[in-house]
């Protein structure tokens, strides 16, 4: 899992956030989510102590 | 004026929390884990809603977009909050103010979620849609803008400079660029 992928991806949609390009920015920012979404699933690996 | 001031201080408020934990990680040598780096996307997810909200205009879906931001990131803060909760686990990093950063970042991150819900009670009393073209960010937004790019960009840096092109350790000490004493 390459961890600067969240942060390259979420600099693009920064940058074209900025300069006003909403579909990209917004296309950019959905890929974020799923990039945030995968790498959680693949660190949060450890058992949780807790009992709900 | 006050959707825009909204956005403007909302902006500010992301780039403010990523710059707190830039400061820790640099003067206090706090070298963020993986998890720790994911709710800093969560953040950069967050600003981005803000972000467009300023530059392109107020929009529903913009709000969206920070609310998923803003679930993701409380549930990865909550994730991380729960795996140090037992007794005697001392936690992980140094606190802030007594209180550990996946904390403050729950609460943040919940807050962010009040906070977009009043920015929805503004913009309900106003033709969201027809405001849309109107404004541009002015000075101060095109600052914070900025900002926000910057601190994302020196986001990247340091996150290049602790996991290079790879994943990240689970309970980094050092940077990989920079050497095990770093």
């Amino acid at each position: 899992m390459i961890m600067i992928l969240p942060f390259v991806i979420g600099l693009l949609a920064a940058l074209l956030a900025m300069r006003g390009l909403r579909f990209g920015a917004i296309l950019a920012w959905a890929a974020l989510i799923i990039v945030l979404v995968v790498w959680f699933q693949y660190h949060a690996s450890d058992t949780l102590n807790v009992s709900f | 004026m006050l959707i825009r001031l909204l956005n403007l201080l909302g902006l500010l408020g992301v780039s403010l929390v990523l710059l707190v934990a830039f400061y820790f990680q640099l003067f206090h040598h706090d070298v963020p884990c993986p998890i720790c780096l994911l709710q800093r996307g969560c953040f950069v997810a967050l600003g981005i809603g803000f972000a467009l909200n300023l530059s392109a205009g107020p929009s529903r879906l913009h709000d969206a977009m920070m609310l998923v931001s803003g679930l993701l990131g409380a549930g990865t803060a909550l994730r991380q909050l729960l795996l140090h909760i037992a007794p005697g686990d001392a936690g992980y990093g140094p606190p802030l103010l007594g209180v550990h950063f996946y904390t403050w970042a729950l609460v943040a991150f919940a807050a962010s979620i009040l906070y977009v819900a009043l920015l929805l009670f503004v913009e309900a009393r106003e033709d969201v849609s027809a405001r849309r073209r109107a404004e541009a960010p002015g000075l101060l937004g095109r600052l914070a803008l900025w900002l926000f790019v910057l601190v994302v960009g020196a986001n990247l840096l340091s996150t290049l400079l602790e996991c290079g092109f790879g994943a990240c350790a689970e309970n980094p000490t050092s940077y990989e660029w920079l050497g095990p004493k770093a």
